[in-house]
């Protein structure tokens, strides 16, 4: 349903382009939920934000193709960009507070979403099906009439979600969605946005920094390093057995109440972008690097329906 | 192990809406921290650990007396310092230190790392700067900003998150507290950088045989650190004991609702299922009895609506429930 090949985004920047995304490729399938992983910097939320033409200026994609369900979304002006955001693709942010207007009541913001898009024929049609959706999401629908700053913050993630889901769009991403909530309530989130795939046979692009987080709700993982794309392949095989030194530190790093007490940490910081270390970027601080890394950038292999660019495998 | 700090029974109320709404009768009272009492040993760590609104960030605030109680008591070192002036309170602050969450907004942006570093000791009359100098420079070698020389010059903007935390602590260290209170500190940082950090203070807290009280939300960050675990809601201690023991079997059903929240890559986790209701209260509006009572899955019973239970211990394990999870 949706093919990212050889991506290319870059930042314009005083100090000349920056390649925020470098060479990505990615496939979902309809009703899969793919989940992008990554630090901060990583080039994660620029990928997935391209997609539905989110980039904010001074990004750019300078080469590349992105197709969905057929079109080419490059191509398309800004117009029908818009058009397919919403009822073809639903996007959710990290702070539901950007995404809602409080001066308006979360029932009229929803309705209006329905209307732009010509999916109902009245006001009051558009009401119901935004208390249909609210439903969906566990907000009781006399809500409707609530304001944002009358529900808790997990509470309007779930009507921003709601906004998102009321056309039935075929994908849905979510950019860091429980980042600014409580464990309790981040858990409570993903039990629905999974639920909601299963039922509205939606497909999913979590963007996340958690790699546990991901593990549970996933079918396929991508986890990118330095605007690159490291490896990608179906959940379990991905975190049981990486092939990535990478998504192997990064998994070994992470604090897991179900796992051996460790305190690994990764040696070094990320690397400027603007000057990429040569050959792989994650050599210097890799623990199974060897001299071809230092001089040679991976290519991306395919190994047995996963992806990974590593010298380690070729 | 000798005692550093005592908690009696303290209590933060925070009244609600300004003058008008004081005529008008719209104010009303928070109860941000509602009768906490702990106790912690020298070189102990203890994590305070809850949602936000649990009131552990006003605790670690009100131990260091950034902010005044409502009530109770906190001995320091054997000294109650509840009531103590400002003058006197400034002669024990350098034996307790604070790090906060944002390491952005921790440092001065137009000193430099090395004078940051080096002024407390300046500041407390410990040092002149020349000898202050040279102290700060060992301290960013061994908080690992190498080349020292380098780093001291450097402003916390050329710094990246994880730097700037070491610089925070390393500001922290330099007078050898006896206790720190670590507010969030990896919250911000990559993941991938986060375990070193904590590394770190607990190298600290070995050299200097120091106490911390770690503030976190993520259960398996505490894990990493802390001897014991507080577990807080709405203001309120629910749950407190050896931080293998709390994890392993939990007695109150809020912990072990945490422990079914936390994430895991591992897929034979035996977890427990997530089964708790609804989302924590509004501080200003602390549900009647047990304060939990509302979310409970296990309860319906009268008593948890109407009386509220307090903390009992039992074998160095505390729970405030009727009726706790066997284990």
């Amino acid at each position: 349903m949706l093919e990212v090949k050889g991506l290319n985004i870059d930042y314009m920047t005083l100090r000349g382009p920056l390649r925020a995304v470098k060479d990505a490729w990615l496939s979902v399938d309809r009703g899969e939920w793919l989940s992008i992983v990554g630090e901060s910097g990583s080039g994660k939320s620029t990928l997935a934000m391209s997609i539905p033409g989110l980039l904010m200026p001074p990004g750019r994609i300078t080469s590349g193709s992105i197709v969905f369900d057929g079109k080419e979304l490059t191509r398309l002006s800004r117009e029908e960009l818009r058009r397919i955001r919403g009822s073809e693709i639903g996007v959710v942010f990290q702070d539901p507070l950007t995404s809602l207007d409080p001066l308006r009541t979360i029932g009229d913001q929803i309705a209006e979403e329905i209307l732009e898009h010509d999916a109902a024929s009245s006001k009051r049609e558009a009401l119901e099906m935004a208390a249909e959706a609210l439903e969906a999401v566990g907000i009781p629908r006399n809500r409707i009439k609530y304001y944002p700053h009358q529900l808790s913050g997990g509470q309007r993630q779930r009507v921003v979600i709601a906004s998102a889901i009321v056309l039935r769009p075929k994908l849905l991403i979510a950019d860091e969605p429980t980042t600014a909530l409580d464990v309790i309530v981040q858990a409570k989130i993903m039990e629905l946005m999974k639920d909601l795939q299963k039922k509205l046979g939606m497909a999913v692009i979590l963007i996340t920094h958690d790699i546990a987080l991901a593990a549970e709700v996933s079918d396929r993982m991508a986890v990118m390093y330095a605007a690159e794309i490291v490896e990608e392949g179906p959940v379990d095989e991905v975190v049981s057995r990486p092939l990535h030194p990478y998504t192997e530190a990064l998994i070994k790093a992470t604090p897991d109440l179900w796992r051996e007490k460790t305190l690994y940490s990764i040696p070094g910081n990320p690397p400027d972008l603007r000057n990429p270390p040569r050959g792989c970027r994650f050599h210097p601080r890799c623990h199974r690097v060897f001299d071809r890394c230092r001089l040679e950038e991976p290519r991306r292999l395919r190994i047995n329906g996963r992806t990974v660019s590593c010298h380690l495998h070729g | 192990m000798t005692l550093l700090l005592e908690v009696e029974d303290l209590k933060k109320y925070f009244i609600e809406g300004g003058f008008l709404s004081s005529i008008l009768g719209g104010t009303r009272i928070v109860k941000a921290v509602d009768g906490v009492s702990f106790k912690l040993s020298r070189g102990e760590t203890l994590a305070l650990v809850g949602e936000s609104g649990s009131g552990k960030t006003t605790t670690g605030r009100l131990i260091l007396r950034l902010i005044e109680p409502t009530s109770g008591r906190i001995l320091f070192d054997g000294i109650d310092i509840t009531g103590m002036k400002p003058g006197e309170l400034r002669k024990l602050r350098p034996r307790m230190q604070m790090i906060f969450q944002d390491p952005y907004a921790s440092l001065n942006p137009r000193m430099s790392i090395g004078k940051a570093i080096a002024e407390p000791l300046v500041v407390h009359g410990r040092a002149t700067w020349g000898e202050a100098r040279r102290e700060a420079l060992e301290m960013l070698e061994r908080v690992g900003l190498t080349p020292a020389s380098d780093f001291y010059e450097r402003k916390p903007i050329q710094l990246s998150g994880g730097q700037r935390q070491r610089a925070v602590i390393a500001r922290a260290m330099i007078l050898k507290p006896d206790l720190l209170v670590a507010d969030e500190p990896v919250s911000m940082i990559d993941v991938s950088m986060r375990t070193s950090i904590l590394k770190l203070l607990l190298e600290f807290r070995r050299e200097y045989n120091m106490s911390m009280i770690m503030i976190t939300h993520d259960l398996a960050v505490a894990r990493l650190v802390a001897d014991r675990i507080a577990v807080m809601y709405l203001g309120k201690i629910v749950e407190i004991g050896p931080t293998e023991e709390v994890l392993n079997s939990p007695r109150h059903p809020y912990t072990e609702a945490l422990i079914a929240a936390a994430p895991t890559i591992v897929r034979s986790a035996r977890k427990p299922r997530l089964r708790i209701k609804g989302e924590i209260a509004d501080p200003g509006r602390i549900p009647s009895g047990c304060r939990f009572h509302p979310r409970c899955p296990y309860s319906d019973s009268k008593r948890c609506v109407e009386e509220e239970p307090e903390v009992t211990y039992y074998d160095g394990r505390g729970v405030a429930c009727h009726y706790p999870l066997s284990p």
